[in-house]
């Protein structure tokens, strides 16, 4: 019967696909009736607060539009340092190779909240330090510091994984045709490399956007901290952490399904 | 205006950096236990031949994976008490020695269905680049269901996912630091009080970072040693895994 039913599914997708949102706002019903029988959805999700949760406060920057800002500014500065990172982990010269694996190591084994504590309190002090004036870092500011910091850490490892992944016959092919080696490198080697690094970069943009929500510790105020802000005033924080959670849950699962494309996508393109 | 540093306020405070290590160490290794139990069940749900385990596996992973960590942690903290749901928590707590079980429980619950998702996603991965023989040749020597998992699954797809499993323990360790945000004394946590009692932030910062890196370097060590000598080399495995 089950297999039967798989291969329905499978031949009518919307179908399943609408059946499954049902099916989910179900079994989420469900688990509120049972665990939170008096929530009161109405009265905490004014569309003055949903206004506030989204977009921040009137005239400026924040909430969800925030948390998206903040996302891509760092997966691009990140996604530049980290290139350079990892290019410079995959090369042969001992003195970029060694300070990069180094940098690499140290930041993959940091939790990101002691990544932004370090950034947000540790650079007044160590700036003051060095240049003798009063330093001070805007929250907003050190927040993109640290993700970059952190992500392109990780960033550099998925494009070092993707300078692995070229065929040494690509080298040789581009020697033979008499190309130097920043040649070989800028033409032949980094565009298939980049391409074959998409899906994963999607992915860590996908763990980022999540990872935003750590910003909450040192007073940015965007999505998670905007909730809490309304939270704190009206305190009902099943419902409130309830729309989080799903909001959070739609843009990181649509997120990760571009991902996944991408990822078949590219696959066919390297095998044809 | 320098800043002087004062490296006697960690020997001063030296009892807050234990008590926070403790306290990550507890929550990494109870939470490190069951995300891996979880969340072998839940990747070898996820392949499973029978749709609806599969689908119910597929619900739990993508739900749990795409909502931050900190939300999770924040709405069981502050929508349910789980000592009140589950009164024997309140044992296992005083057993591990605990002050505040509702916040220690409320962390280790969200790091456990946060992480255990991460881990059922590499044990898929590792499970599904197994070939398609070992399943045939388990039924052909007349194994059951459970005998060909138990046997001839688990062990080889476990030794393929070791590495993606080791890096989500890690991340399990890092991410116990978001406990700090709902009041578990651990080692960030610490830090922000050394930082409050003698305003000397970058000294603990230093130490704790250090502390950090050489728990997860000691995570990468050990889940290496396991992976070279230990519990799961099978017979299968010996002479290479295809």
């Amino acid at each position: 019967m089950s297999e039967k039913l798989e291969n329905y599914f499978k031949t009518h997708s919307v179908l399943f696909f609408v059946l499954n949102l049902v099916l989910i706002f179900v079994l989420l019903k469900l688990f509120q009736v049972t665990a939170y029988p008096d929530a009161n959805f109405s009265e905490a999700l004014t569309p003055g607060n949903i206004k506030f949760i989204l977009f921040g406060m009137e005239g400026e920057l924040g909430g969800l539009m925030l948390t998206f800002t903040i996302a891509i500014i760092a997966i691009i500065f990140s996604f530049i340092f980290g290139s350079f990172l990892g290019i410079a982990r995959y090369s042969d010269i001992k003195v970029l190779k060694i300070p990069a694996t180094m940098y690499i190591e140290l930041f993959r084994a940091l939790p990101l909240i002691m990544v932004i504590f370090w950034v947000y309190f540790a650079i007044p002090i160590v700036g003051g330090a060095i240049f003798e004036t009063k330093i001070s870092v805007p929250a907003l500011t050190s927040a993109i510091i640290s993700f970059t910091l952190f992500q392109s850490a990780y960033i550099a490892e998925i494009i070092r994984a993707g300078l692995n992944s070229i065929p040494k016959g690509q080298f040789e092919a581009a020697k033979t045709l008499g190309m130097n080696p920043w040649q070989t490198f800028t033409l032949i080697i980094l565009p298939q490399a980049y391409r074959r690094m998409i899906p994963a970069i999607v992915s860590q943009f996908v763990s980022l956007f999540k990872d935003t929500s750590l910003v909450y510790i040192i007073g940015v105020i965007e999505f998670f901290r905007a909730a809490t802000i309304v939270n704190n005033r009206i305190y009902m924080s099943f419902e409130i952490l309830s729309f989080v959670a799903i909001v959070y849950f739609m843009c990181a699962f649509t997120l990760s399904k571009i991902a996944g494309y991408l990822e078949k996508k590219v696959e066919k393109q390297i095998n044809t | 205006m320098g800043y002087e540093f004062d490296w006697s306020v960690l020997l001063t405070y030296k009892q807050l950096l234990i008590d926070g290590f403790i306290m990550t160490l507890k929550l990494s290794i109870i939470g490190i236990f069951f995300a891996f139990i979880i969340g072998s069940i839940m990747g070898l749900a996820r392949v499973s031949k029978n749709f609806f385990i599969s689908l119910f596996a597929t619900y739990y992973v993508e739900f749990f994976r795409n909502i931050p960590l900190i939300v999770q942690m924040f709405f069981i903290y502050f929508s349910f008490t789980l000592t009140d749901i589950f009164p024997w928590l309140e044992t296992f707590g005083n057993s591990l020695g605990l002050e505040n079980h509702n916040e220690f429980f409320s962390a280790l619950l969200a790091l456990i269905t946060y992480t255990s998702t991460y881990i059922a996603e590499a044990l898929r991965s590792g499970i599904q680049s197994l070939p398609k023989g070992q399943d045939e040749a388990a039924k052909t020597l007349g194994m059951n269901y459970f005998q060909t998992i138990r046997l001839i699954i688990f062990p080889q797809a476990i030794k393929l996912a070791w590495g993606p499993i080791t890096s989500q323990f890690i991340n399990l360790i890092k991410n116990s630091s978001l406990a700090m945000t709902i009041g578990v004394a651990e080692l960030t946590f610490q830090t922000q009080e050394i930082d409050s009692i003698t305003f000397r932030g970058f000294e603990a910062a230093t130490a704790v970072t250090l502390l950090y890196l050489f728990l997860t370097l000691a995570t990468s060590a050990i889940m290496t040693l396991v992976d070279k000598y230990g519990l799961i080399k099978t017979s299968s495995t010996k002479g290479g895994v295809r």
